[in-house]
């Protein structure tokens, strides 16, 4: 059918008017409040699109669980802490038999870490290190860049499948909204990364599930369950809450690959893994 | 010289803050402290290198490569990339690297008018 | 009626287009192969002729990197790629778009830049990143993103093309169609150029259904070594 030349001029005008009124790319600090946070959980700022606003600059609110996620002494100079294992209780991975002598030998051999190889920290340990980390939303994606080699997660929320024969030091994740809650599934991680400097590790195999959460305007609850039957008994939850920085704090670069230097004065790895 | 007078205000105890584990590679049984001529001033990550030129009792010129934080923690407490310069008189108190090579890791870095810098190091914690 | 009829399409069109166009946000990637010689590959538009105006005692040190490039170029030792090679590379990066910053990720060693676009200044030159620092701004339907603060230790291109610390580019992108972007990047650095210079490449959107950055990572070989993993390396071979 031909339309009209009336037509098409209408047609053109309301989509000019449909174009106007489209809300620009989706930013942070736009969009309404919820209702008052006076009753029930803390009610995020919320982006155009109604998701909460998670965006800014975060780092870990207590720095033990980067050291070890179990409770644990004064070590190498670094500080006692308590567990950040909420599940199972008692705090302690769940590790199946002769799998804490592995993560023993590891604390023994710390020149084996990734990390100190300048590998991704991996999930759930890069949620925590001492350094910040930047959560940036943009419709269907949620990006974590973490200053620690220069590290990025992007996190697709439009339900698309998980990659097939994927396997990553960062893993690859899809992340759904709970109301308020993001929920991240993490599959095809490659299973070399430690879980923290003590040598605790997650396996190859491993899967994890992450609930991010904020409960207050400076604070978001970050929680990880990981699942790995072939080294823990049961699933492990750890929660780290995560505590904004200040607003004139930004990420800085941080090339590892570049500078490192400090390979030749390390043992000689003999290469074992895990 | 003028930025370092900010690493007064910022150099008491500092968190451990690596972003891996200083055991690895220092003994924090094996302390040296270290009075020489900077040479060379890297800053850079994952961590700074101070390149300097120590004279041994014997008078004998050794020299030595001392890693202190990452740019990042540097920069945060005021490090700037010409914080020290080469002809820069330093002493600094360091953990030996365990490999016997003449590396260290820095815990203070003092300069001749005596005052003392935090080096934030992975070790920085036990202060 | 005809002459309203072409000018609400017009409008429509103006309207639409200055929506869309300054929408940065996708995945994209570089046309062409200008990253393995700026020069040779015609990525450079300015001078006119399309040398790099190099200062004469600059020539040598370029004609050396080009002789050493397959032990010397630091992208090949896992370097960040710096700006503006990092967008020329044939891998796809993802830009995210924010009311005072737009995130580029770059799949190539999961590099990655923050542009602030509030109007906070630049760091002091007591700092220096591989990617540099960047800050942008909109002019029309062009983001302009002004980057400073550069280690000299990265290379321009895969012929060896260097620069030195004082190195400042202006990059300029421009929606030119639904999946297509102008990507301009003006060079200058008084130690190592005679006068500025100026490349430009197209940026095609990657429009697969589910297409995702992948990691690339290195990893250190018995030796010690960071090395790429083969299917990035063969992406770059020429």
């Amino acid at each position: 059918m031909r339309l009209s030349a009336r037509r098409l001029a209408f047609l053109a005008l309301l989509l000019s008017a449909v174009t106007l009124a489209q809300p620009v790319p989706p930013g942070r600090g736009t969009g309404k409040n919820g209702p008052a946070a006076n009753q029930g959980p803390f009610t995020p700022t919320r982006l155009a699109n109604g998701h909460p606003d998670f965006g800014g600059i975060w780092m870990a609110g207590t720095l033990s669980a980067a050291f070890n996620v179990e409770e644990h002494e004064a070590k190498y100079g670094t500080p006692a802490g308590p567990s950040v294992i909420v599940d199972p209780p008692g705090g302690k991975l769940p590790y199946l038999p002769g799998m804490r002598a592995v993560a023993e030998d590891n604390d023994q051999h710390r020149e084996r870490d990734p990390v100190g190889q300048c590998h991704m920290h991996g999930v759930p340990r890069v949620m925590f290190p001492p350094f910040p980390l930047e959560i940036v939303q943009d419709g269907e994606y949620v990006a974590i860049l973490t200053e620690t080699e220069h590290g990025v997660r992007i996190v697709p929320t439009d339900g698309r499948p998980f990659l097939k024969n994927y396997s990553a030091w960062n893993g690859d994740s899809r992340g759904h909204w709970e109301g308020d809650t993001l929920v991240v599934e993490v599959r095809g991680l490659n299973g070399k990364g430690w879980l923290d400097q003590a040598g605790n590790f997650v396996g190859e195999g491993a899967t994890v599930l992450e609930r991010f959460r904020m409960t207050g305007k400076d604070t978001l609850d970050y929680e990880a369950t990981v699942t790995n039957p072939k080294v823990f008994s049961r699933p492990v939850t750890m929660r780290v809450p995560l505590r904004r920085r200040p607003a004139d704090v930004e990420l800085l670069e941080y090339g590892c690959i570049e500078g490192e230097r400090d390979a030749e004065h390390l043992p000689p790895t003999d290469g074992a893994k895990k | 010289m003028r930025t370092l007078i900010f690493l007064l205000v910022f150099g008491a105890a500092v968190p451990a803050l690596a972003h891996h584990s200083f055991a690895a590679e220092f003994d924090d049984k094996q302390s040296v402290t270290l009075d020489g001529t900077v040479v060379k001033f890297d800053f850079m990550n994952p961590h700074s290198w101070i390149y300097l030129d120590v004279k041994n009792p014997n008078g004998v010129v050794e020299h030595w490569s001392v890693e202190t934080g990452s740019t990042n923690a540097l920069f945060r407490r005021g490090w700037r990339k010409d914080s020290l310069r080469a002809g820069d008189h330093v002493t600094i108190t360091a953990f030996r690297a365990k490999d016997g090579s003449r590396t260290a890791n820095a815990s203070q870095v003092k300069l001749p008018d005596g005052r003392q810098i935090s080096a934030a190091s992975s070790r920085d914690g036990a202060k | 009626m005809t002459r309203f009829l072409f000018a609400s399409i017009l409008f429509a069109a103006a309207v639409f287009g200055q929506e869309s166009s300054r929408d940065l946000r996708g995945i994209w990637q570089a046309k062409g192969t200008a990253y393995r010689d700026l020069e040779a590959e015609k990525g450079v538009v300015d001078p006119v002729g399309g040398k790099i105006p190099y200062r004469a005692d600059a020539r040598a040190t370029v004609a050396q990197n080009k002789r050493d490039r397959a032990s010397a170029d630091p992208l090949l030792a896992c370097f960040q790629p710096g700006v503006p090679r990092a967008t020329l590379l044939p891998e796809p990066f993802q830009i995210l778009q924010n009311d005072d910053r737009i995130v580029i990720v770059y799949q190539h060693v999961h590099a990655y830049r923050v542009i602030f676009t509030d109007g906070r200044p630049h760091y002091d030159d007591g700092i220096e990143f591989y990617m540099g620092d960047s800050r942008g701004k909109w002019e029309g339907n062009t983001f302009v993103a002004d980057v400073t603060n550069f280690k000299p230790e990265t290379w321009l291109d895969g012929a060896g093309h260097f620069h030195g610390s004082k190195l400042h580019v202006i990059e300029r992108l421009t929606r030119t169609g639904p999946n297509t972007m102008r990507y301009e990047a003006t060079m200058e650095d008084s130690e190592v150029f005679e006068r500025p210079w100026t490349i430009r490449i197209t940026l095609e959107k990657h429009t697969e259904k589910d297409f995702q950055l992948v990691e690339h990572e290195c990893e250190r070989d018995a030796k010690g070594i960071y090395r790429h993993p083969p299917e990035f390396l063969k992406r770059l071979a020429p």
